[in-house]
């Protein structure tokens, strides 16, 4: 008797082989898919987003002169033209604080490569807040053209949240945008010029805009808007980023009277800060009634956001005078653009 | 041989939904939709919306070099009988 070796067939073999390699695979595989980083939540396609960040609250002339506010032990290899600015200008006493209430709900819309000019693309910068844990208030003419009515590319549009002196905290990403229809009338291009001129002068009112963000403000919002506020409020402090003070680099904040003008053009309201350079960049900008670092239900209060300026009337900014509809408009757009 | 089969059938759906995962996190380039309009009250608005995906977008440093070189716009009604815009593309902020 002899014992004999049980050879088995060679596809046995190696199908056992294929069987053990797949079933490492597996286990491999599911032990990566426990442990792989939970995907971002629909709708969060945020790029790098950066760390979240807790402002804390430097002086103003601090972060006018600071080339990086928000981290003041990291270097930066080239100093930014913003400096220089600041070094020349002595009175920064307009400049916002970004990392205290109520600034620190605001920052720059920001359309990239929106149009091109012999052969160089160009960005639009304007100023924006949040009214709500993702809806950012602007205006209208920042999201849509206020010349060809081109609406700008949301794939394209971002929010770049505490924006001061070259740095944000928070990137955020545009999922819809909505405007009323009186921003754009299809009167603007009427053939009777009475009717295209009242469309025109009409259509200032409207110059506000909503746009969804991708995901909720790192840093808060307006808590406190109102609408049809004339006679409760005698001034306000406008906000935004003007490119003619500080390059727009840095936000600013002028305290100014209200008025209502005697315009052909229906409810616009005034403010008259005096600050003839508050004016390019800083649409969109929030006037603010009894601007204050308080976030109570009795400041901060946003009353309208800036529009246009006017050649003839240095230092004052013109905003439409809201009315109940920007509610509508805000439950519409918190709702994702639809009803 | 069985537990042969039941191996390759579940090395198999464990690959698919790896690779679909896999595919899911890849940066992709959102198509933004066309104007649309909707009624609210006694008015009418207009919208935009973008397909959202996960992913693509502007690195933190690209955003800071557009926003630096953004140019600021602008409105500025010449004459309030007759607003037209002014702006100014040659800027830079």
């Amino acid at each position: 008797m002899y014992k004999v070796n049980k050879v088995r067939p060679l596809w046995e073999r190696q199908m056992r082989a294929i069987s053990s390699f797949l079933a490492m695979v597996s286990t491999l595989g599911a032990i990566g898919w426990l442990n792989a980083a939970p995907s971002p939540e629909v709708g969060s396609d945020a790029t790098d987003s950066s760390a979240r960040i807790q402002q804390v609250a430097p002086r103003n002339y601090e972060i006018a002169a600071s080339t990086n506010w928000l981290n003041p032990t990291r270097s930066r290899e080239v100093p930014h033209p913003a400096t220089r600015v600041v070094e020349s200008v002595p009175d920064v006493s307009a400049s916002g604080n970004p990392s205290i209430v109520p600034l620190q709900w605001a920052g720059l819309v920001l359309n990239y490569e929106v149009f091109e000019k012999d052969g160089i693309k160009y960005n639009r910068g304007c100023t924006g807040q949040f009214i709500s844990p993702r809806v950012v208030l602007t205006a209208a003419h920042c999201v849509q053209d206020a010349k060809t009515g081109a609406w700008y590319d949301l794939k394209k549009m971002y929010f770049l949240a505490q924006y001061q002196n070259n740095s944000f905290s928070q990137s955020y990403r545009a999922v819809c945008a909505s405007r009323f229809d009186g921003w754009w009338p299809a009167q603007l291009t009427a053939q009777n010029t009475e009717e295209r001129n009242r469309a025109r002068q009409n259509r200032w009112q409207w110059d506000y805009a909503m746009i969804l963000v991708d995901r909720a403000s790192a840093t808060g919002y307006y808590k406190n808007w109102a609408v049809g506020w004339q006679g409760k409020y005698q001034g306000a402090t406008a906000t935004g980023y003007p490119a003619d003070m500080l390059r727009g680099e840095i936000i600013q904040k002028a305290h100014g009277e209200i008025y209502f003008p005697n315009f052909t053009m229906p409810n616009i309201v005034a403010l008259r800060h005096n600050h003839s350079d508050l004016t390019q960049g800083a649409s969109g900008g929030a006037w603010v009634a009894n601007f204050s670092k308080q976030d109570d239900a009795e400041h901060n209060i946003l009353i309208a956001v800036s529009s246009f300026i006017m050649k003839e009337q240095s230092g004052v900014s013109f905003a439409g005078y809201p009315t109940s509809a920007l509610h509508r408009l805000f439950d519409y757009v918190s709702k994702g653009c639809s009803r | 041989m069985f537990q042969t089969t039941v191996s390759i059938a579940l090395a198999a759906l464990l690959a698919t939904s790896l690779s679909l995962k896999a595919e899911g996190s890849k940066p992709e380039e959102s198509q933004t939709e066309q104007p649309y309009t909707d009624r609210l009250g006694d008015n009418q608005v207009t919208s935009v919306k973008r397909e959202i995906t996960k992913g693509g977008g502007l690195s933190r440093e690209e955003l800071l070099q557009a926003a630096r070189e953004a140019l600021p716009i602008n409105v500025l009604p010449s004459d309030p009988t007759d607003p037209t815009t002014d702006t100014k593309p040659d800027e830079q902020r």
